[in-house]
């Protein structure tokens, strides 16, 4: 069966159960409407039923089971007043706020659909209207490179549990995971999952960009809910400055070493961007080595002993990992 | 693209009542519209006229007409009058767009985006609300108004940035000439005018921002801070390969165990050495050269500062 055929029987479906204020019942569907009488069995048709039944719910169409009160089935409707979009009486400048929200995409996976929904909103506002994109004083663009954002809105949506192969930044090889999504977060431009990890019962955060493969959306309800508090804008992802633990004393060049000044601890009278002596935290003594070996010469650890310790291994290992480059 | 049977119909459900609102539409304006070619909209609409409702009777199918002068007109939609109401994903699609947009600077009105995000949240699913789905461009306020209004008004723009390329902490004046936004990071290309030339500043590296005196001069707009792209190649070991990932790398190999050679691009050299620094060892640079001394260099002058 080819794709024109299904979709020439889905959108007389369509249309058939939309024309009905009752119901219309699975026999007068295989009987009328062209292509299901192509099913060889009756089970068979069943099977095309049920599939294209999917097809429209996935597609967000309202397709109503209409049961008698002991639960026999009657048939199947489309309710017009659920399946149409409601007025939103945008105004001029809201519709150009839309117009350029829809050409941010630019050429990423979620292009085609924003096109679709701004199609509808256009419909809504008639035809007298252009609808001229926002002024910007410059160019905006998302661009999300990979498909899983996609179906991972889709699962949010069903409540459903997803799975897919992710490769954690340790991991040599991707693993299969199994997850119950919570919520989605951008944040200085790169995308975030939150959601309940199965194999490891605890909530993770996972990198879309490290998403190797198709996001699976699995008929198994989502059985881990976030809790009702749930934000995701408050989520801390990763470890954050309230997970601080360890402090380092270090020394600073004057305009050096950003990247140790917004470690700072405040502290009365110090302006973090200026002062030549701070004290910094970290989530860690390997964090805390980390950011003070980055800085290269411009700073100097005084304290602790571990921390001063361990930015003295490393750059000893720094320096003979890389001595075959020096004259 | 090859369309599923869904989105074809998507698109079907999609186009009868757009094309009710914009009736005496061109059979090429319309496809231009909605991104596909004059041929496919032509099977689309002759799927259409051959719909309806079961009887399947002349006065039981969509009408459309689309064979004088290319011109559509729909005279009988069917059921199909009305645009289905936004999915889940649609919805998402332009809110999350709104949502960044709103935090932007240069959006000259930003209410409107606000209001209309609201129309459409009221319309959307509840897992569209922003407690969900979020976007952040972790901008401090102040900076995106200071930002825009010396854009506005063409008035100079007092910063103080911190490079993370250069791994420094400057301030200075700067004439702003436009904005980029690319993956919701926002980029201001500006004129420098303690460098004296144009350069790009990431917005979520400026620490404080002020609007200074009108901008007198009017600003270069050729000259540019752009040299030529590099790479560099690394060596990393498991637990450092997440810098791949995050700076945009690419894998090139990797061994059994987990470690993997890596290329990264070189946006400046101080900025790879302070990277190569902060990962203690887990990472050599293998290419190019003077990376290798200039990591050398560093690692030992640091040393150095200890006894």
């Amino acid at each position: 069966m080819t794709h024109v055929e299904r979709t020439e029987r889905l959108l007389n479906l369509v249309i058939c159960l939309m024309d009905t204020s009752v119901a219309v019942s699975r026999a007068d569907i295989e009987r009328r409407i062209p292509g299901y009488d192509q099913a060889a069995s009756p089970a068979a048709f069943e099977r095309m039923f049920e599939r294209d039944k999917d097809e429209l719910r996935s597609m967000g169409i309202p397709v109503e089971t209409v049961a008698e009160p002991n639960g026999e089935v009657l048939g199947y409707r489309i309710p017009q007043d659920r399946y149409a979009l409601a007025q939103l009486d945008l105004t001029i400048e809201e519709r150009s706020a839309v117009a350029i929200a829809a050409q941010v995409w630019g050429q990423a996976v979620v292009a085609p659909v924003a096109g679709v929904a701004l199609r509808k909103l256009e419909t809504l506002a008639g035809d007298a209207d252009v609808w001229t994109p926002a002024d910007l004083r410059g160019s905006v663009q998302l661009t999300v490179s990979d498909g899983a954002l996609l179906p991972l809105m889709a699962a949010l949506r069903q409540d459903r549990t997803v799975t897919f192969p992710y490769r954690s930044p340790t991991d040599t090889e991707p693993h299969v995971r199994t997850v119950s999504p919570w919520g989605l977060r951008s944040s200085a431009g790169h995308w975030f999952l939150v959601a309940f990890d199965h194999e490891r019962s605890a909530e993770r955060t996972f990198r879309l960009s490290r998403i190797t493969g198709p996001v699976v959306i699995t008929g198994r309800p989502r059985q881990t809910p976030p809790p009702p508090s749930f934000d995701i804008a408050g989520y801390s992802i990763g470890p954050t400055r309230d997970d601080a633990t360890v402090q380092a004393q270090v020394r600073v060049a004057a305009g050096r070493a950003a990247s140790v000044r917004r470690r700072a601890v405040a502290a009365e009278g110090v302006d973090p961007w200026t002062a030549d002596a701070l004290t910094i935290e970290g989530v860690s003594v390997d964090d805390l080595v980390a950011v003070i070996c980055g800085a290269g010469a411009d700073v100097v650890a005084l304290a602790p002993p571990e921390v001063i310790a361990g930015v003295l291994t490393a750059l000893d290992q720094l320096c003979t990992a890389h001595s075959a480059g020096t004259p | 693209m090859s369309a599923t049977a869904g989105d074809r119909l998507t698109r079907l459900l999609t186009l009868v009542p757009w094309l009710l609102a914009h009736d005496g539409v061109t059979i090429s304006e319309c496809a231009a519209h909605f991104g596909v070619s004059a041929e496919q909209l032509e099977r689309d609409l002759w799927l259409l006229v051959v719909c309806g409702v079961p009887g399947y009777g002349p006065d039981q199918l969509v009408d459309i007409d689309f064979w004088d002068d290319g011109v559509i007109h729909v005279l009988d939609p069917q059921t199909l009058g009305q645009p289905l109401r936004l999915t889940h994903e649609e919805a998402l699609s332009l809110l999350v767009a709104l949502r960044m947009l709103a935090q932007l600077p240069g959006i000259v009105d930003r209410e409107a985006i606000v209001t209309a995000a609201a129309k459409i949240e009221r319309v959307a699913t509840d897992s569209a609300s922003d407690r969900f789905v979020t976007v952040q461009v972790n901008v401090p306020a102040d900076v995106t108004s200071a930002v825009d209004t010396s854009l506005a008004q063409r008035r100079d723009l007092v910063l103080r940035y911190a490079s993370a390329t250069r791994d420094e902490v400057t301030d200075r004046t700067v004439q702003p000439l436009r904005l980029h936004t690319i993956d919701g990071v926002p980029y201001l290309e500006a004129f420098c005018l303690s460098a004296d030339a144009v350069r790009t500043f990431r917005l979520d590296r400026v620490i404080e921002a002020h609007v200074g005196a009108p901008t007198t001069t009017p600003a270069a707009t050729d000259a540019t801070d752009s040299n030529q792209p590099r790479t560099a190649m690394l060596d990393v070991s498991p637990s450092a390969r997440w810098v791949a990932d995050v700076h945009h790398g690419r894998l090139l190999s990797e061994s059994a165990d987990g470690s993997a050679r890596i290329e990264l691009p070189l946006h400046s050299l101080e900025w790879a050495v302070h990277l190569v620094l902060s990962l203690r060892g887990a990472a050599v640079v293998v290419e190019p050269a003077d990376l290798v001394v200039a990591v050398a260099d560093e690692a030992r002058s640091a040393r150095g500062t200890y006894a």
